[in-house]
């Protein structure tokens, strides 16, 4: 009898067991022949066999379990008889898994996401020794720091630096037509030796690779292989062109290698060295190697054997500091930047996941959400098992029975846990498939342009919710089933005779719907204060008019045009997009609002001497003609730039510069008091040159995050300003955009075909992304809260409905006895307040506890806001009301005659 | 269970019954019951029932190999015949079996 016979033979038990019987039964008809051939008589014959053969049932039993595994065999039949109990009661089955699909899938939608975001490991060996830098501002760093840390800092073993984002660039092939746009990040030539990981085909990059004047290699990744070359295994020499510089590929990489950015995964890697070779006709590239002022790169190394982590950034902090005196030392800086570099440290992060450039903004709020979903899960854990003690009440005979008949209780627990995993883990597979659904939901809120985050389920994703599924089923199932068989035996069988199920008071079912009330409280009350801090933030005043404002953001291709070109098209621009219906006005901008870039400069203001301590450093943007009335920014004096502030090109192309200024009211005040700001002057002494105050502007708000109150000080003549900067078109429309996209993107293409649409948004929406967080936490913090509620309310209705119930025969008695039906109301809801009151108080101190964590999530709301406390405690107790409501009716309405009757 | 004074002989059952089957070839369980009865001159009395879960352990082991036949008066009965690993097993067990014997036959002679 193998291992594998006895596995088999679970399924046959009966025939094992026939077979048994039949070899046993032989045995005996032996021995009884043989007696009786000795005088016995055929009955006493057949006593004596049984008597010499021992107890038959005991030995069978001994010899069935040499035969199969019986411990599988119980298993299996538990598992039948579960799911025959779940079948023969489809309601209850059908909301138990609901709930639980809902509380497992959310568990496992936040987890996928966790794990893209922070967890999943990247696909290389020892990734644990992989570390990544910051600083304190920024998370990208500088050529210059790279190599300074890699030739310097002893601790790591091997060092590289990895362009990050989406590095765009175009990539053509000889013969083709048609270019295509890849994501192609510069990389150092030490980038695949640090990760440790080797070409699928060809070469990756290396240190021959790390010269400028080395022949172009490019190595690329396996989806592009597949999908633009056609996965032609002869791909390797291929020449192509990558922007403007002629290239071979030289390697092609393993499927699954996502490089070192594992948010924005690459189609393939160039050597940085080549940068000034890249693009003929841009020329910062050369710069983006020698300046420390672009900060491009993530930089990360690989820790050598046996150094710790805290060794080596305390080995990088120093590197970086000597490197910060030498920036500083340059006599251009003023004593503020000075001190600013200074201040600057570095630190080393994990590399295990790579670098994700959302995980700083979705680390927190992911951590919260997994807070809530794994309460909203507890609520459905006791939601179902007050649903199984009520539904076991029902079963008590079948259990004392059982007993009786010698299961022990330990049995009886087992098949029940049996019941309640087959009901969790039914729970866990709908909760995969909610799963699919939420995740690309929650994929919606991730910035698609600048990250390519894969949200799907790995084997880590599986487990976590297989042996969540396995908890939960025996989270809830354990009291119900030590409850259950806990009986006393005969008054159970006894008391079958008469009434409803024995008197299993609902003390237990009572004190889990407190558990769900107290629970629910401890998500509601932070909800409401997510959702309040989320409109807090989107009404904060920014200055400017938000309704109907358009951002328009143009793409000029490779050929830069020259200044005047560019110029002219700008001006072409302004004027065809303002003449189109259902454009009320348009203007451009360099840098925008709400951006954080801008220009930014010192200056200086004759008679006016500033305090010691006090920074004169202006923050500007460029505006153009009708800014102000585009963006219904309020001119508190002067006049708008026009046409006339633009100075005229000069021989070399280039534009002179415009010598006029708008302040903004702050900086007015600040200088100038009361006084009439306008016809003075402010000397920017960045560029040394004396600007004419032409206008005083109302306060807007000038970083990218709203809550930051830094106002803008100045405005500058878009047209004559003499810097570049990533210009905006803005546009203030009647009505909503799909009206009039269609029409702008064309007028943009009959005016230069060059020139084309990047971006396209309402303002509503640049300020959504920016508040990404506060509307990720609020909106599922409140769907949550909500659902865990509503589950809550169901369970106090199971809990008051029954107790109603079982009080009929009283509540009869009562009304025959003179008692209105108003008092019978407030009997049952009596019950059902008291239950939620204790919850709520118990919720209320719970959420209290928790809130003072919340702090820095929160905006214009305190966390022990009273107002809030009660609204959401008057919410709770409104809910639970209605939720004894109909119980109470019903047990009100009882007729007396009949209830007393069918006794 | 208590132990019984049979337990003894549980233990050297294995023995037994190996040696039975090697000496008479193919033998259902009855006949191994009489065989040992018979051999041992009575001196063994095994309780009957307790031989089939050894029979059943010792098939799974792999010593024994069972399968169903008909005896002489046609009637159906579950043979057991013996495999080469059996044959090893039981060798060993004689030679387990001598050991014992001979260590309490000294402790005996000692006193």
């Amino acid at each position: 009898m193998t291992w594998l016979a006895r596995l088999r033979n679970v399924f046959r038990a009966e025939r094992v067991s026939d077979e048994i019987d039949r070899e046993v039964a032989f045995h005996l008809a032996q021995r009884a022949e043989e007696l009786v051939a000795a005088g016995f008589t055929p009955d006493a014959a057949r006593q004596e066999a049984r008597r010499r053969f021992g107890n038959p049932g005991h030995h069978k039993e001994r010899t069935r379990d040499r035969d199969l595994f019986v411990s599988l065999e119980t298993l299996i039949a538990d598992l039948r008889y579960a799911v025959r109990g779940l079948r023969g009661a489809p309601g209850f089955a059908l909301v138990a898994i609901l709930s639980l699909a809902l509380g497992i899938g959310a568990n496992t939608a936040i987890f996928t996401a966790l794990n893209a975001v922070i967890l999943r490991p990247l696909p290389v060996p020892d990734a644990d020794e992989l570390v990544y830098v910051t600083s304190g501002r920024s998370e990208t760093l500088s050529y210059p720091l790279y190599e300074r840390f890699r030739d310097q800092v002893q601790s790591f073993a091997g060092f590289g630096a990895v362009e990050r984002g989406m590095a765009r660039h175009e990539l053509s092939v000889r013969g083709a037509v048609a270019t295509d746009v890849v994501r192609a990040p510069a990389v150092t030539g030490s980038f695949f030796g640090v990760l440790g990981v080797t070409a699928a085909l060809g070469r990756v990059l290396g240190p021959e690779d790390d010269r400028v004047d080395a022949d172009p290699a490019l190595v690329i990744s396996h989806a592009l292989w597949q999908r633009h070359f056609g996965a032609d295994s002869s791909i390797i020499g291929t020449v192509v062109r990558l922007d403007s510089m002629p290239a071979t590929i030289v390697g092609v990489m393993p499927p699954g290698f996502v490089g070192f950015d594992a948010g924005a995964v690459a189609d393939l890697w160039w050597p940085i060295q080549l940068a000034p070779r890249l693009d003929a006709f841009d020329r910062s590239w050369a710069a983006r190697l020698t300046s420390n002022g672009v900060t491009w790169l993530v930089l990360f190394g690989r820790l050598r054997d046996g150094v710790p982590r805290d060794q080596a950034q305390a080995e990088a902090a120093v590197v970086f500091r000597q490197f910060g005196e030498q920036v500083a030392s340059d006599p251009t800086w003023t004593p503020l930047d000075r001190q600013r570099i200074r201040s600057e440290t570095v630190e080393l992060e994990p590399g295990r996941a790579g670098y994700v450039q959302v995980r700083r903004v979705f680390k927190q709020p992911l951590f919260v959400l997994m807070s809530v979903v794994g309460l909203v899960l507890l609520i459905a854990c006791a939601n179902v098992a007050g649903l199984l003690l009520a539904r076991g009440a029902a079963r008590q005979r079948e259990f004392a029975v059982r007993a009786a008949l010698g299961g022990g209780r330990g049995r009886i627990i087992r098949q029940l846990l049996t019941e309640s995993v087959v009901l969790s883990l039914g729970g866990g597979l709908a909760g995969f498939l909610v799963a699919r659904w939420a995740t690309a939901f929650l994929g919606a809120y991730l910035p698609k342009d600048d990250i390519t985050l894969a949200l799907e389920p790995d084997l880590r994703v599986l487990l976590f919710t297989g042996v969540v599924s396995l908890l939960t089923g025996v989270l809830f199932g354990l009291v119900p089933a030590l409850r259950l068989s806990r009986r006393d035996l005969v008054t159970t069988i006894r008391d079958q005779g008469r009434g409803p199920a024995g008197d299993l008071r609902p003390r237990l079912q009572s004190a889990l719907v407190v558990v769900q009330i107290a629970l629910s409280m401890v998500l509601l009350a932070p909800a409401v204060l997510f959702v309040r801090t989320l409109q807090n933030l989107r009404s904060i005043e920014l200055g400017f008019q938000r309704e109907n404002l358009v951002a328009l953001s143009l793409d000029v291709g490779r050929r830069r045009p020259s200044a005047r070109e560019l110029s002219d098209v700008e001006h072409r621009l302004l004027a065809a997009m303002a003449a189109r219906p259902g454009v009320r006005s348009a203007t451009v901008s360099g840098a925008g609002l709400l951006s954080g870039n801008g220009y930014s400069t010192e200056f200086s203001v004759d008679g006016y001497v500033a305090a010691p301590d006090e920074g004169m450093r202006a923050y500007a943007v460029l505006a153009g003609p009708r800014f102000f009335e585009t963006m219904r920014v309020p001119l508190l004096r002067g006049r708008e730039f026009n046409s006339g502030d633009e100075p005229p090109f000069r021989a070399d192309g280039r534009q002179g510069r415009a010598a006029v200024v708008i302040v903004g009211e702050s900086l007015a005040r600040k200088v100038f008091g009361e006084t009439d700001p306008i016809g003075r002057q402010i000397t920017s002494l960045n560029d040394s040159l004396r600007l004419t105050i032409v206008g005083v502007a109302g306060d807007t708000k000038y970083r990218e995050d709203p809550r930051d109150g830094t106002p803008l000080e100045m405005y500058l003549p878009y047209f004559g300003a003499g810097v570049r900067m990533p210009s905006l078109v803005y546009l203030r429309i009647d009505g909503p955009l799909s009206a009039v996209a269609t029409d702008l993107r064309r007028v943009v293409a009959e005016v230069d075909s060059r020139v084309t649409v990047r971006r396209l948004a309402t303002m509503d929406e640049l300020l959504d992304q920016v508040l990404v967080r506060e509307r990720l936490i609020a909106q599922i913090a409140g769907f949550f809260s909500a659902f865990a509620l509503l589950l809550a309310s169901l369970g106090l209705y199971g809990v008051v409905s029954y107790g109603a119930t079982r009080r009929t025969r009283e509540f009869g008695m009562r009304v025959a006895l003179g008692a209105t039906v108003r008092d019978v109301l407030g009997l049952v809801l009596r019950q059902g307040l008291v239950l939620a009151l204790a919850g709520g108080t118990i919720g209320l101190a719970g959420a209290l506890a928790v809130m003072t964590v919340l702090g820095p999530l929160l905006y214009g709301v305190s966390s022990t806001d009273p107002l809030n406390l009660a609204a959401v405690m008057s919410l709770l107790l409104a809910v639970s009301l209605f939720a004894c409501w109909l119980p109470a009716r019903r047990a009100a309405r009882v007729d007396p005659t009949r209830s007393l009757r069918a006794e | 269970m208590p132990r019984t004074r049979n337990d003894i002989l549980q233990g050297t059952l294995a023995l037994l019954v190996l040696k039975a089957i090697a000496a008479r070839g193919r033998m259902h369980g009855y006949a191994i019951t009489a065989h040992i009865q018979r051999a041992s001159a009575d001196l063994l009395r095994v309780e009957e029932g307790s031989l089939y879960p050894a029979l059943h352990r010792m098939a799974q082991d792999g010593w024994l190999k069972a399968e169903w036949g008909t005896t002489e008066n046609n009637r159906e009965a579950r043979f057991y015949s013996i495999t080469p690993a059996g044959r090893k097993q039981l060798q060993l067990e004689e030679e387990s079996w001598m050991r014992l014997r001979d260590g309490v036959q000294r402790v005996l002679r000692f006193a």
